[in-house]
């Protein structure tokens, strides 16, 4: 076994939880702060489980029980970020809004989910 | 490579077989439009319940019963699906199971409550159970569209088993004998 390989497994085996947990908060400057709240991220995960499809406002607010208010604004918070885009589509001959994820949004929400699973398993 | 090409000769054939039923039903979609995609994705589902086998897994999203799986087909065979051209044909008996869905009329609420319904009820839920979490997920559906949609739903979901036809034939045989004997003496009588 290389001298080097060997001083990577005594240093892991050395390794605290502290120092574990620590690193991966680290890793959470990697992230965007501002997709960190409950809100956001169920946007996030109901748009990324949808893709390449869009949702309506209406079936986002039916589903996580939020105000119009409150889904609102997170949804333009996403948009500005570049996380989500919004278009109008006409269903039963009513004109809705809709909202599909970005590639973008996609990239930081597959960041975000692997970042909280590591932060789980500390 | 051989498994692959397999595999991707019977998902083609399944699409085929999609847009035959598309076609029997009267529907040609624009992929690029949301109405459509719900109306297809609705459909798809709505007709696997009846029993053709695409396999392609639903799962309950915001969107209702779900399939990415053939979201990626119906995005990925555009110019076969808008022109409903296929080399499939269905046999009588699928074109018999097909025509049941006419009843929805190709209404977009009608087959979203359907379709809802439908898995809430697969999912185990009772008919009572599953009617109160369409009415909570669904608030914006029409009244209306919701209880043409559930109603055409129903005879997909709960089938009679041969037993209850016998039994229901034995309960009945006495009723339509008496029917018919009345109808003889009405003759006898004019």
């Amino acid at each position: 076994m290389s001298e080097l390989r060997q001083a990577t497994r005594q240093t892991q085996a050395t390794a605290t939880p502290a120092t574990d947990f620590l690193s991966v908060l680290d890793k959470a400057k990697e992230l965007n702060s501002k997709v960190f709240s409950l809100t956001r991220l169920e946007l996030l995960s109901q748009l990324a489980r949808i893709f390449p499809e869009s949702v309506t406002f209406r079936e986002l607010k039916a589903v996580l029980g939020l105000t119009d208010g409150a889904l609102y604004a997170n949804l333009k918070a996403l948009q500005e970020m570049g996380y989500a885009r919004s278009e109008t589509v006409s269903v039963s001959g009513k004109e809705l809004e809709a909202y599909r994820i970005t590639r973008e949004g996609l990239e930081e929400w597959a960041r975000v989910k692997d970042w909280l699973r590591e932060f789980a398993s500390v | 490579m051989k498994k692959e090409d397999e595999a991707k000769k019977t998902v083609n054939k399944k699409v085929e077989k999609i847009i035959a039923c598309f076609k029997a039903l009267g529907f040609k979609p624009r992929v690029g439009d949301f109405e459509s995609r719900l109306i297809a994705q609705k459909l798809v589902y709505l007709l696997e319940l009846t029993g053709f086998d695409f396999g392609f897994a639903f799962e309950l999203n915001a969107r209702g019963p779900y399939s990415h799986a053939f979201a990626v087909q119906f995005f990925g065979n555009r110019a076969g699906f808008e022109s409903l051209e296929t080399k499939e044909e269905l046999t009588v008996g699928e074109a018999k199971t097909v025509g049941a869905l006419k009843e929805f009329e190709l209404n977009p609420g009608r087959l979203e409550a359907a379709a809802a319904y439908a898995f809430f009820v697969k999912q185990g839920l009772s008919a009572a159970d599953a009617w109160r979490k369409l009415k909570a997920d669904k608030p914006f559906l029409r009244g209306s569209d919701v209880c043409l949609g559930v109603n055409s739903v129903k005879p997909l979901l709960f089938k009679p088993t041969e037993e209850d036809e016998k039994a229901m034939r034995k309960e009945f045989a006495p009723w339509e004998a008496a029917g018919i004997e009345s109808l003889r003496r009405w003759d006898d009588f004019k």
